[in-house]
């Protein structure tokens, strides 16, 4: 295990473990038929403030018992990674009451009928917070956007049945490193032609291939970047993901893909794990053809699988292109390969688990469907992925301070976007055509 | 005492601090990720460096630096 200072375990790690107690917990109340999806599922659609009203007061003392538990458990986990508990908790209870009034108005009857989803209110008001007010400092340790994100993709794996995984993780893998080495290649490329620094270039390129800031943050400390290039590279991964949340949606539903060859896009083309979750929910529900589950699948399948587990093999590889190329004398230690375990994403070993565990559980339960994960099994996991993911793009919304951002030079949002392109076209070809028909009937 | 960043006064590596070094890091980041492996901040060079990179600014950790 990757530990940090003392005892202390990462992020995670931690995403790992909670997220495994949380399918753990879903296994045990299925067993013992308690429902557990009573205490833990968002507000039910309502119409009309009295129906909304009534539905919240009935329901109070469900939210309070489990804004409870989370709290306990979060602030746990989060004095062991290293945020201060005191804080965090302060916070995460606000993080809470927001996300409750966020589920809400999602689940407003007009909210369904626009489809606005719980992902973008969240966003918007998080937006509205940090950058139309002034937020205390306490208020920030909370905001997790990757801690409360990891352990959703956990929950994720639990919708997949093993076998999808199995049998689709070579064509995810062949799609995402076709796509992740031409984006890589062309913004190299291209910045270099623009006298970008090559860590800049670097930079960028891995933010905009492989899986948006987790690549910076791992490639920053392979070719040892500057601070001021590193916060470049992180504005242009915010502001292109951010965009594609609507954008990659409205031309997946435009060109009328069905919904598991939309996520495979989806799940090539964007740059963050969390902005492609909500692309992915989203284009699940508004498209023309296929089951809305298939989108978020594809996606899933696409962006974990194929594009996130191999950060740590990029870091390396840049690591050495640094040794051996820009700055042998300045590091003057070997490559160090133990950073492909160092670097990988552990959270994604609790993706798999999951994946295994609801699978080999849903055989256990008389009357399941061979093959299928168990609907009363799923569903408790499903609703808390839910609120995870919430509690992710409020604190992304809060945390980004429009103002605080680094400028971006030309010739850096060209060499970016230049990406952007290809990534976009290659993307499409690799999820409609080349591998279309196997989208389309992903699950099936 | 082998002149590298881990045992220098200029080697950042308490994650909050490094988050707050770079803005925007956090709406999509953590510097508490797996991924940052064991990555610190250069007080010295304004970089990011590996614990076994070592440079001409090394500057040795002094007593009262480690036990703050």
């Amino acid at each position: 295990m990757t530990v940090r200072g003392g005892r202390s375990l990462s992020e995670d790690w931690w995403a790992l473990i909670l997220g495994l107690a949380i399918i753990a917990t879903a296994v045990a109340a299925c067993f013992v038929e308690f429902d557990l999806t009573a205490m833990i599922s968002a507000p039910a659609v309502w119409d009309g403030l009295s129906d909304g009203w009534g539905q919240a007061i009935h329901d109070l003392i469900r939210y309070i018992v489990l804004g409870a538990v989370l709290l306990v458990f979060l602030t746990a986990a989060a004095a062991n990674i290293g945020y201060r508990a005191s804080r965090f908790a302060a916070s995460f209870a606000i993080v809470y009451m927001l996300s409750i009034l966020i589920l809400f108005a999602s689940a407003w009857r007009n909210s369904r009928q626009l489809y606005v989803e719980t992902p973008l209110i969240a966003l918007v008001l998080g937006l509205i917070l940090g950058n139309l007010s002034k937020l205390p400092t306490w208020l920030e340790t909370g905001l997790r956007a990757e801690f409360y994100l990891k352990i959703g993709v956990v929950l994720l794996g639990a919708s997949l049945p093993l076998p999808i995984v199995m049998q689709a993780g070579p064509v995810a893998l062949a799609q995402a490193s076709i796509g992740s080495v031409a984006t890589f290649a062309t913004i190299y490329t291209t910045a270099r032609f623009l006298k970008l620094e090559r860590r800049l270039s670097a930079l960028l390129a891995g933010g905009g291939s492989i899986c948006g800031i987790s690549a910076i943050v791992a490639i920053a400390g392979a070719v040892r970047a500057k601070r001021e290039d590193i916060s470049v590279a992180t504005t242009m991964v915010v502001g292109w993901a951010l965009a594609m949340i609507v954008v990659l949606p409205l031309l997946a539903w435009a060109w009328w893909l069905p919904s598991g060859v939309g996520g495979a896009w989806i799940g090539t083309s964007e740059y963050a794990d969390a902005a492609g979750y909500a692309a992915a929910q989203t284009f699940g529900r508004i498209a023309i053809s296929g089951a809305p589950e298939q989108s978020l699948q594809a996606y899933t399948l696409v962006k974990i699988i194929g594009r996130d587990v191999w950060i740590g093999v990029w870091a390396a590889g840049l690591s050495l292109v640094s040794l051996l190329r820009w700055e042998p004398s300045e590091t003057q230690h070997g490559v160090d390969l133990s950073q492909i375990w160092t670097r990988f994403p552990k959270f994604i070993l609790g993706f798999f688990l999951a994946s295994a565990v609801m699978t080999i559980a849903s055989k256990w339960f008389p009357g399941s469907n061979p093959g299928a994960l168990r609907p009363a099994l799923l569903a408790p996991v499903e609703a808390m992925r839910n609120w995870l993911f919430t509690f992710s793009f409020l604190s992304i919304g809060t945390s980004l301070r429009i103002r605080a951002l680094a400028p971006v030079t030309g010739n850096a949002f060209v060499a970016f976007s230049a990406g952007v392109a290809v990534n976009l076209m290659l993307g499409y070809v690799l999820s409609a055509i080349v591998f279309g028909s196997y989208w389309t009937t992903l699950g099936r | 005492m082998t002149p590298s960043c881990a045992r220098c006064r200029w080697f950042e590596t308490a994650r909050d601090r490094i988050e707050a070094a770079v803005p925007g890091l956090t709406v999509l980041g953590s510097a508490y990720a797996s991924v940052a492996g064991n990555d610190g901040l250069c007080r010295a060079r304004d970089t990011i460096q590996s614990p076994r990179d070592r440079c001409a600014a090394f500057d040795p950790v002094r007593a009262s630096h480690s036990a703050a």
